[in-house]
């Protein structure tokens, strides 16, 4: 346990042992100060609560140093326009990426940010696808993603976007 | 109809129906069962979701499989978390022991149930391993006794304490289980029943009552095998809510489909009371191809009533090794991711059971006191 969840499961304890519980519940501010208060007189002449205090300290002050790593964070996620969505009898992980569909789902404003997070196979096909629909069009490199997006983002969304 | 095994000749208009209650109505001694509309087109999606190579398949047209729903009982009683993939490798036994022990650092009361053969789930809750690898030698009591006899075995008599956790306990699985597979066999009967029995589980007291908790469990999280198996439906039958770990790569999300296609199956009998959670990312980096899965998956989730989690688990060798919910777990980035996890998911549940209950409160008061008991308490 971290030095957080320790701090919520001792404060967890000394509510209960408020038994009965107050009417309007526990005060936790109240409730530690008169834990510390307690504690404090039970130490005057107690060195063996004394050192255990002192071992305890030691424990949770080390704990308090260490700097956890942040947790990665990806890229957030465009959002699928409300009531879109594929179902169980209709999605195929293995299709290629559908620029069309993916316009009906995000909308012409995310049609960019869906894009940008596939891989240059997926946005080859997606040309390929987009060509077909519009011939004697061609992206202006098919080795670089950005003119690729540009291309499909042109034809399939609009201009503008 | 019983024994007839072609799903189009259930199949009739509403005149035919009439006619055959009115038949039914005159002989009384008939066997057939007759259902609704509704009820019919849940039994056609069951049948169209199972393997029918068994007879037990089409034993479900017994009214009493297609009860009410399920979990009509919002309080007083364990939440059911179901961690399921049809894909194997994607994090299931580690999604659901790293929930379980930073849920139980919370001070929350854990039940684990470990319906997969490999069984690794209950190796992580105990050091020394209970289980004997040689399948003659005599194996301690574990699931696979109450898959065999559950009248026998009822489940609350294999409940056990895990490690030194205070606030887990498991159910174990063992190698035995897998022998018992009958692959996607529909056995609607033991689906429900098993069901049933997790649902008596989650109002059964394991522990001392304390001044925050009568001792119950607060949760109950399920951990299934890969594919469509006997165990996975009975784990999906026994959801309130289904978690579904998915790696970002293509034959994961597949796997991901055909659970959803397996809950809906599941679904048509227990009156589509599992609730799809959403899927958690794990084995998470930052290439292009995840980026890619994650877009495609999301989809499917969205549509299924679910969502991706903000939290994703990164790849971490050292997860298997970690101490969960431990301050050593912390000081890995897939430790402190499912602590995150662990947080975000808690917070989600508690908002749609209290939803749920609110809903289920307004219901029963709508139907003026129908519905007050536990579907399976009312046969």
């Amino acid at each position: 346990m971290n030095a957080s969840q320790r701090k919520a499961l001792a404060l967890k304890l000394l509510t209960n042992a408020l038994e009965p519980q107050p009417d309007q519940g526990s005060n936790e501010s109240a409730l530690t100060i008169a834990a510390l208060e307690l504690v404090s007189e039970s130490l005057a002449g107690d060195v063996v609560t004394k050192e255990r205090l002192r071992e305890k300290y030691e424990e949770i002050a080390s704990l308090a140093t260490k700097q956890p790593k942040s947790p990665p964070k990806p890229k957030p996620m465009p959002t699928l326009l409300p009531g879109r969505g594929r179902g169980v009898d209709t999605y195929n992980p293995y299709a290629k990426l559908n620029p069309f569909e993916l316009l009906e789902d995000y909308g012409a404003h995310q049609l960019r940010a869906v894009l940008e997070r596939a891989t240059q196979q997926s946005l080859r096909d997606a040309v390929a696808m987009v060509q077909k629909h519009n011939p004697g069009t061609v992206p202006n490199n098919r080795t670089k993603s950005a003119d690729m997006i540009d291309y499909i983002v042109l034809h399939v969304a609009g201009p503008g976007y | 109809m019983v024994g007839t095994r072609t799903t189009e000749q259930y199949l009739f208009t509403m005149g035919e129906f009439d006619e055959a209650a009115k038949q039914r109505s005159s002989d009384p001694t008939k066997k057939t069962h007759l259902i609704d509309g509704k009820r019919l087109l849940r039994y056609i999606t069951y049948i169209k979701g199972s393997r029918r190579d068994d007879d037990n398949t089409l034993a479900c047209l017994s009214p009493e499989f297609f009860g009410t729903r399920a979990w009509a009982q919002t309080t007083g009683r364990a939440k059911v978390l179901t961690v399921a993939n049809n894909k194997g490798g994607v994090a299931k036994t580690t999604t659901a022991y790293y929930l379980a022990c930073e849920w139980t650092m919370r001070g929350d009361r854990v039940l684990l149930l470990d319906l997969d053969g490999q069984a690794n789930l209950t190796e992580k809750c105990f050091p020394e391993s209970m289980m004997h690898y040689d399948l003659d030698s005599e194996q301690p009591p574990s699931i696979a006794n109450h898959f065999a006899d559950p009248a026998k075995w009822p489940l609350h008599s294999l409940v056990q304490e895990a490690r030194s956790n205070t606030n887990l306990r498991i159910i174990p699985s063992d190698l035995f289980l897998t022998l018992r597979d009958m692959g996607g066999s529909g056995n609607p009967e033991f689906e429900t029943r098993f069901a049933r029995d997790v649902h008596e589980l989650a109002t059964r007291k394991f522990w001392e009552p304390a001044p925050n908790s009568d001792g119950t469990a607060d949760w109950i999280i399920i951990d299934t095998p890969p594919a469509m198996s006997v165990p996975t439906r009975a784990g999906l039958a026994a959801a309130e809510y289904v978690l579904a770990p998915v790696r970002p790569r293509l034959a994961s999300l597949a796997g991901t489909r055909n659970m959803l296609r397996t809950r809906r199956t599941i679904n048509a009998i227990t009156d589509n009371s599992i609730e799809f959670l959403g899927a958690v990312i794990t084995h998470w980096d930052t290439r292009k191809v995840t980026e890619e899965a994650i877009a495609r998956l999301q989809p499917l989730v969205y549509k299924s009533g679910g969502r991706i989690y903000d939290t994703v688990i990164p790849d971490d060798n050292q997860l298997d090794t970690l101490e969960p919910g431990s301050n050593k777990s912390m000081v890995t980035p897939g430790g402190e991711a499912y602590h995150a996890l662990a947080e975000e998911i808690w917070k989600d549940v508690h908002t749609r059971h209290q939803i749920r209950h609110q809903n289920q409160t307004h219901e029963r008061i709508s139907a003026e006191g129908i519905g007050t008991k536990a579907p399976y308490e009312r046969a």
